[in-house]
Parts: C-alpha cells; structure tokens; sequence
C-alpha cells in the first residue's frame, strides 16, 4: 500500500511525544504509541511489545502471509477501501485505514508492529483507538465492549447504544458535569474471580463542535486539550483511573415516540452480544468467553435500558445517567 | 421438514453451545461464529434435547412442566426441532 499524502486541514501539535503505557488492559512496551495512560508497573498486565515501522516495510511482512483474508471492510461511497482488516492465522491481524496507518498485530497480540501516518495527534490515535487497541486487548483474552465509560458519583457505568445514538456526547456531559472520563468507545472487559473488571480505553474523545458550544470554560476545561478537528472535536481527558469493578451498563434507546425512562433489561444476552466490539474477530475462544463475560454481566453488575426522547439533548441525558448511578445501591 | 417427534433422536454437535440467561436461551455455532436466540419455553426445550436426546420424551416432559397438551407440545418440539436442524444446531435421526 503506498504511503498516504500529508493530510491537510488541522494544525498538528506541534511537539507531541507519544508515550509507552496502558491501555485495555494491555502493558505496552518498547517504542512509545501515543494516547496511553501511564502505566502502572505494579499492576499485573498482559505485554505487547510495540515496534514503530514504515508502510514499506509492513507491507512487505504481509506479503508472505500464508493465506490472507479480508476479516472486515468499510468501503467509501466509491467503492474504494477506507478500512480493512485482513487476518492470518500464523502471520496475525493487518489493519489499515486510509490515512490513518498501518498496523501489524501478531496472532497471539504480544506484539503490534505500526506505521503511523503523521500528521494531527487525533489522525495518529483513531485508528489505533477503534480498531487496533481493542483486537490487542481481545487476544489477550479482553471483551471488548463498545461503549464509553465514565466514572459518575465514584461508580464506574458504561453506555451502550448503536452509532448516532449519543453515547459519546451524553459521556462527554457528564465528564463536563464533573465525572471523570474512562473510555470514549470501548471498555475492556475481564473476569476476576466472580467480579467483571473494567480495563480504561486509550485518552481520545470525539465531540460534535454543537457539544462544546453550550459548555462553560470550566467544564470545557475538564475533557482537556483539543488533538484537532476532525468530524468533531477530537480532546484528550485526563488519564482514567486503572482497572476497576464495572457498577453498571445503561443501554441507551433513541426512539421518536419513546416516552423517557428507564427500565430493567430484559433482553441481556441479545443486547450485551450485539454490543460487542469486533465483531468480526470471531476465534472460537472468544465467542465462548463472550457467553461468559455475558452471564457474568448478567449475575454481577446492574443492567437496565435508559429510554431518550427523540429532542432530548445530551446534558440532559448525563443528568438522567448521573440520579441513576447515585441511586445504585 | 416434516418430523415424527415420537421416532425423532436428537444430538447436540460438538461445535454447539448454548446459554441460559434470565429470560433466553443463547444458541451459539462455534464453526460459523453465529449466535441464535431462543425464547424461554425454546431454551429449555434444547436443554432436555441435550440431556435425553429423545424428542418424544422430551415432549412428555415438558407437557408435564407447562401442563399444556401433548400434541400441541409435540408439533412445537418438530417444528421446532426441523428450525434448529436447518440451522446446523442439531443433528436428527428418525
């Protein structure tokens, strides 16, 4: 694949220092990749090793992959990639977007070999952050869940809700309103002895700009610096809090004749499985563990499905998010 | 398909698991990484299949559980029991 143009448009930070650390649940070590928490040596991690390369020299690694196959593709309008993920099973996981790099991850996910692409912080962190970082943690035997993860009244909740939904907008209100961010998209997921921990995802939000407008400076303050624009406002918070028991998932439903409330989940299984990050990474060993992760979910942690109306904006939603999780015993 | 529940064996493939949760039944084909939902009185209709492997007793079973009729709880177990083996969640003899 042949080197992207520079992309133009946002300013890049200038001086910008990727940082080795953690992220998911996963001890990253060797050449640093940016949008990491620090780690925490004493915590007991997974280690992928990470060694930066050029596109050159991934592609050429690639090319003797015994039997690749095309795991997951986005096309543009066109027809034309923008993202695909190819899998082979000695060779591993090449992932690439159109602008956004190249990374070779290893069957096993010790090692992730990456080619980032330069240019806006935000650029370098996406691909890494939606595609990259969750397939690593998965091979390490994390369930990635697509959801954000905010820290609300000292109680880790995760939002889940299909794309468009306000996910990410109602988690960015309520780090605003003083909760503390956890993750954007997705939340890893272990088991630990009967409990489901919760692994942070990597510093990156993105917000609608409409998001920000309503904001005071000090509660803009508080999703922290701009990475640039892209199709919102890509922002890094604060680094989330280490692993911690998951206290609760709220499902979010955007219906235009829904009537506001909340309500228990019914259909647990059906709801957690199709909120699943991945869906294409579909190793035997992880669907069993998915199962397993779904009816630890089930017995452990407070599930229930938050009912939005179709104008209801964001803020109020967080406020709605916030009495539930003060009220969780 | 048409199958006589009272002749009908049934064995639940190696590459099939499934799930029990609160109110369904998770079906999953590890060889073609697709989960399958099955409502309450479903799930544990599969549940006996895996257990006793013969549907005629296990209609004899479940009529007993849910005090419904048996011939309207065997029509259930072949229409369902014909769904599944489409699927390639269960293998049938009979």
């Amino acid at each position: 694949m042949a080197e992207p143009a520079p992309r133009r448009g946002s300013a890049a930070l200038a001086g910008e220092t990727p940082r080795a650390g953690a992220a998911m649940g996963v001890r990253f070590v060797g050449d640093p990749l940016p949008g990491l928490s620090p780690d925490a040596p004493a915590t007991e991690l997974p280690t992928t090793a990470v060694i930066r390369a050029s596109f050159a020299e991934l592609d050429e690694r690639w090319a003797h992959a015994a039997a690749p196959r095309t795991a997951f593709e986005i096309p543009y309008s066109t027809g034309a990639p923008f993202l695909r993920v190819e899998s082979d099973d000695a060779a591993g996981y090449l992932i690439w977007a159109d602008g956004y790099g190249l990374h070779l991850v290893s069957s096993d996910g010790a090692e992730l070999r990456s080619a980032l692409p330069g240019g806006p912080a935000w650029v370098e962190r996406r691909l890494l952050a939606s595609q990259v970082l969750p397939l690593v943690a998965a091979l390490h035997g994390r369930e990635p869940l697509h959801a954000a993860g905010v820290m609300v009244a000292g109680r880790l909740i995760a939002l889940t809700a299909p794309s468009g939904t306000g996910k990410s907008s109602t988690a960015c209100h309520l780090v605003a309103q003083g909760g503390g961010f956890f993750a954007d998209d997705v939340v890893a997921l272990a088991l630990d002895a009967r409990r489901v921990l919760a692994h942070p995802g990597p510093r990156m939000v993105n917000v609608p700009e409409s998001e920000l407008a309503g904001l005071s400076s000090a509660e803009r303050a508080r999703l922290g610096r701009s990475l640039g624009v892209g199709t919102g406002r890509y922002l890094e918070p604060a680094a989330p809090p280490p692993a911690r028991p998951l206290d609760g998932i709220l499902c979010l439903e955007r219906r235009p004749l829904a009537t506001p409330g909340i309500a228990p989940l019914d259909d647990v299984a059906a709801t957690l499985l199709a909120s699943a990050a991945l869906p294409h990474f579909d190793r035997p060993r992880r669907l069993l563990g998915q199962l397993e992760m779904v009816g630890a979910l089930e017995r452990t942690v407070p599930l229930a499905r938050l009912r939005v109306g179709a104008a209801e904006d964001a803020s109020r939603v967080a406020h709605r998010v916030r009495a539930w999780a003060e009220a969780l015993a | 398909m048409s199958l006589d529940v009272r002749s009908l064996r049934v064995r639940i493939p190696r590459h099939v698991v499934f799930r029990t949760f609160a109110s369904e039944t998770v079906v999953l084909n590890l060889e073609t990484g697709r989960y399958h939902g099955l409502n309450r009185t479903a799930g544990r209709i599969i549940e006996l299949l895996g257990e006793l492997g013969s549907a005629g007793v296990v209609a004899d079973r479940v009529a007993e559980e849910t005090g419904q009729p048996l011939g309207r709880i065997e029509t259930d177990i072949a229409n369902l029991c014909a769904d599944l083996s489409e699927r390639g969640l269960i293998e049938v003899d009979g």
